[in-house]
């Protein structure tokens, strides 16, 4: 690392990064935007231009693709995804090296990035790393450190110009030879197409891949022709059944489901839970769980909210059938439910992460909502949050939303086990900062509730209350009694990544494990 | 001590027992006999001495199930610590297994340097002979603080089919009788199945009518439907605070008979009431869902 | 001080439970498999557990899937008593 400093939260952060300057985190609002925004070149179409290939190989002919140059991808295909390693693998039949890819996550299905890595052709991969990849990436597999950033997080960037796209390859589920299209109709559906949205808008050029290419006009338009160069139609873009795989169900053990209780009691305590209450939730199990729960008490309570925001499963879906909700914003669906819900039910709106997360933009949602339900690898004494890394200081999943949701919400709870297996998830000091503790209100086990002191209303809310208020030190306490501990992680202090907060401010380092 | 909910957890499942103290039961039973196969006791008894020894178990109180023969009995017990509340005795059939019990108990109790008769004895009755004996197996020990049946052992002993409700009333009847004439607490037993919720609420309110205080859960999901079936209403709850109130009241004066509303009320009576009130006040449910629903509409259940 | 007299187990390799398998040898042999941040706080437990009673000789065979202390405590103490050891 160049040059460090110490940010507001006391994590050591570079001062550069590739030649550019980074500011290091200050506070959950503390940095605004600066300049202006990135500006993708000019296009056009003729009557007698066709813009439909019937190959990857094609494609990357078309856009010119080159050495160096970043491409990008979204993962609404999840675990069952092929377009990623389509593409790369006839980019490296092509000769190409050095590329930078910028997905909006990486699956296990990427595994095969690992040797692209190795070999050359992949350069970096900056955004999201997890899994496999992750797991390679905290043994130095690549050559630099890479960004981490949440989804609302990498809107900023590319559009910022920070994270420059020269070729996007968007799999779509139908598309029309103009390049109208959609992830919510064809055999391969998958929903709402939040991630890419960002990319049709500022990649210098836009690759459609389809297996479902329909007369032109497609009139669900999730991404319109007028920002897509190429059609590449392939046989197939994904497994339907590694789709909607990935995403959790809702937990049935027993204290998780009294996790899940007490986060919406706590909830409901603080006096949040009202008509047009409006939430997020995450899509681990507890987090659904937690938003069972939370139906079942706005139905008998008679409360209606105004709105959901996701991360749709089919839980959310009820609520929405069932006028326990007005509306649903949907930026990516974790289940067919959510998938025939966004296409049929006019109150099921899809939106993009730009919309979603962004905070440099003038309408993000996460800043509107009441409440959110995150998870967590783990959580410490000052309420800063990891999901990034596990105890081990390996790199195993990406940020996803989480830093968007907490810092929006105006009651952010992070629903968790004390313990897993003997691990404790509240820990003196986390390894990794994914979300600082300055934009986490209530953390629920279900051993008991601790309250971020700097949040006078929710402690004077939850005072009388029935439920097992704990300081998040006794919390700490108990995992460790209950547990026996385990020993500190053994890195070395060479950054692997580095965290970017959403509004591109130094969050935290990430360092190679030994 | 209340009883609405008695959780059972296996000794032999170290998940099971690592999360018992969670779910807020008022019992959690950690068994040694039923749950464990019959080469695995010792096993077991390591795993429960552990987890009493190491685990949280928040608000519940520590029972163990002993298994019923004298030897093996006497093994389990000595798992106890003075944290422990007691054991839970089965196919308790005479007063000379209780005697025993209680004999084994005073020596612990000397040796842990606690109070004599600290450890309580809740004895299960599985057999036609023990439901004969309830009433003197009820009467027979200061230690003892509530009685239960095990119905599936008991119903096969009585030669009974199926059985429902109606077969087993006479038996459930015969237990509750025994634990009032004694003063403690008659406990049903476990409702089996764990999926049915509605069941289970149905079962409990049943339970309630016939006179028990509380009922067996074999999942923690099924705690938090029992403690709400058995909180008192504004009615109980009302009555009782008269009567403790009543009872304060004639003590502060120094007067030993109780009277409320004109009739004089026995102790056992004041000790009922003094227990629906902390009924009324203990943790029910984590989102009190019944009590919204009772509260704001009447209509029934999800 | 007394050794391992037979073969013997407890436990299984389920989450969050712990194998401990012993045996008779001429030494205090204690070998381990647990995730790389456990193995010091393992090792603890069962040591524990070998010293309380005294055991002169054996092997010890650990195979942790995350179990907590209490349960590898209790799980080596059954595994040294049905090997031989009065525990």
């Amino acid at each position: 690392m160049t040059g460090t400093t110490e940010n507001s939260i006391g994590r050591t952060v570079p001062t550069e990064v590739r030649g550019r300057s980074v500011s290091p985190y200050a506070g959950v609002f503390a940095t605004g935007p600066a300049g202006n925004k990135a500006t993708p070149p000019l296009g056009s179409h003729r009557p007698s231009d066709d813009k439909v290939v019937d190959s990857i190989a094609e494609a990357i002919k078309r856009v010119d693709l080159a050495d160096n140059m970043t491409v990008s991808f979204h993962h609404h295909l999840r675990n069952g995804d092929w377009v990623m390693n389509m593409v790369m693998e006839e980019i490296e039949k092509a000769g190409l090296k050095g590329m930078r890819l910028l997905p909006s996550a990486i699956f296990p299905c990427h595994e095969p990035m690992i040797a692209m890595a190795e070999k050359g052709v992949i350069d970096l991969i900056d955004g999201s790393l997890n899994g496999p990849l992750g797991r390679a990436a905290s043994s130095g597999l690549f050559p630099e450190p890479t960004f981490i950033r949440s989804h609302g997080g990498r809107t900023r960037a590319v559009e910022s110009g920070e994270a420059h796209i020269d070729v996007a390859f968007l799999a779509a589920s139908e598309c029309d030879p103009l390049g109208n299209a959609n992830g919510v109709n064809g055999p391969s559906a998958f929903g709402p197409m939040g991630f890419a949205w960002i990319d049709a808008q500022y990649a210098d050029r836009v690759v459609v891949v389809t297996d479902n290419l329909v007369p032109y006009p497609v009139t669900h338009m999730s991404i319109p022709s007028t920002h897509v160069d190429v059609v590449a139609v392939v046989p197939q873009i994904g497994d339907p059944e590694g789709i909607m795989s990935g995403t959790t169900r809702m937990t049935r053990s027993p204290s998780r489901l009294l996790i899940a209780r007490y986060a919406v009691a706590a909830l409901a305590d603080s006096g949040y839970l009202k008509d047009g209450f409006s939430f997020q939730a995450g899509a681990g199990g507890i987090s659904l769980a937690a938003v069972g729960y939370l139906h079942q008490y706005m139905k008998a309570k008679g409360i209606v909210g105004s709105f959901a925001m996701g991360g749709i499963t089919g839980v959310v879906v009820d609520m929405l059938r069932e006028g326990t909700l007005e509306a649903i914003l949907d930026a990516q669906a974790f289940d067919l439910a959510a998938v025939r819900s966004v296409s049929e039910d006019p109150a099921h709106v899809e939106v993009s992460h730009y919309m979603f997360g962004n905070p440099h933009n003038k309408g993000c949602v996460t800043h509107q909502q009441d409440a959110c339900f995150l998870g967590a690898t783990e959580v410490d004494l000052d309420f800063n949050v990891n999901v990034n890394t596990h105890s081990d200081g390996l790199l195993l999943h990406g940020i996803g939303g989480h830093s968007d949701a907490a810092a929006g919400s105006r009651v952010s709870l992070i629903v968790i086990p004390l313990l897993r297996g003997r691990i404790p998830v509240i820990v003196d000091d986390v390894v990794t900062v994914s979300t600082p503790g300055d934009s986490v209100d209530i953390v629920a086990t279900e051993r008991g509730i601790a309250i971020n002191p700097v949040r006078d209303d929710l402690v004077d809310a939850l005072k009388g209350s029935d439920l097992p208020i704990l300081d998040i030190g006794d919390l700490r306490k108990m995992a460790i009694e209950m547990g026996g501990g385990i020993d500190e992680p053994e890195l070395t202090d060479e950054p692997i990544a580095y965290v970017e907060y959403r509004d591109g401010t130094m969050l935290d380092t990430i360092y190679r494990v030994k | 001590m209340l009883m609405r909910s008695r959780l059972y957890v296996p000794g032999i499942q170290p998940k099971m027992l690592a999360a018992g103290g969670v779910y807020g039961a008022d019992i959690v039973v950690l068994d040694l006999e039923d749950s464990v196969p019959a080469d695995r006791k010792d096993e077991a008894r390591d795993l429960v001495s552990e987890s009493i020894r190491s685990m949280d178990f928040g608000r519940s109180a520590v029972f163990i199930r002993v298994n019923s023969d004298r030897e093996t009995a006497e093994l389990d017990m000595r798992v106890l610590t003075p944290a422990c509340a007691g054991i839970l005795f089965p196919k308790c059939e005479s007063v000379d297994q209780i005697r025993f019990i209680d004999t084994v108990f005073d020596r612990m109790e000397g040796e842990m340097g606690i109070d004599n008769g600290h450890f309580k004895i809740i004895p299960i009755i599985e057999s036609a002979l023990g439901l004969s004996k309830a009433g003197e197996i009820a009467l027979s020990e200061d230690r003892i603080v509530a009685i239960t049946l095990g119905v599936e052992d008991l119903s096969s002993d009585l030669g009974m089919i199926g059985p429902d409700e109606t077969a087993l009333l006479f038996a459930k009847s015969t237990i509750v009788a025994a634990a009032r004439a004694a003063g403690i607490e008659p406990l049903d037993s476990v409702f089996s199945r764990v999926d049915d919720a509605d069941g289970l609420i149905e079962a409990c309110r049943y339970s309630k009518s016939l006179g028990f205080s509380g009922r067996g859960a074999i999942h923690p999901n099924q705690v938090e439907t029992i403690h709400n079936a058995f909180a008192p209403d504004e009615r109980e709850v009302e009555r009782a605070r008269l009567i403790v109130e009543a009872a304060e009241a004639a003590e502060a004066k120094g007067i030993g008979a109780v009277k409320v509303d004109g009739a004089m009320v026995d102790p056992p009576v004041v000790k009922r009431a003094q227990r629906t009130i902390e009924a009324a006040s203990a943790p029910g449910s984590v989102l009190d869902l019944r009590k919204v629903e009772a509260d704001d509409t009447g209509e029934g259940e999800e | 001080m007394p050794g391992i007299q037979n073969d013997a187990s407890a436990g299984s390799e389920e989450k969050g439970d712990v194998s401990v398998i012993v045996g008779p040898d001429d030494d205090i042999v204690i070998e381990i498999e647990c995730a790389p941040l456990a193995r010091s706080r393992v090792e603890a437990a069962v040591r524990g557990i070998i010293e309380e009673h005294a055991v002169g000789s054996g092997s010890v065979r650990v195979v942790d899937r995350g179990a907590l202390d209490p349960i590898i405590r209790a799980r080596t103490r059954t595994a040294l008593r049905r090997g031989g050891i009065e525990c």
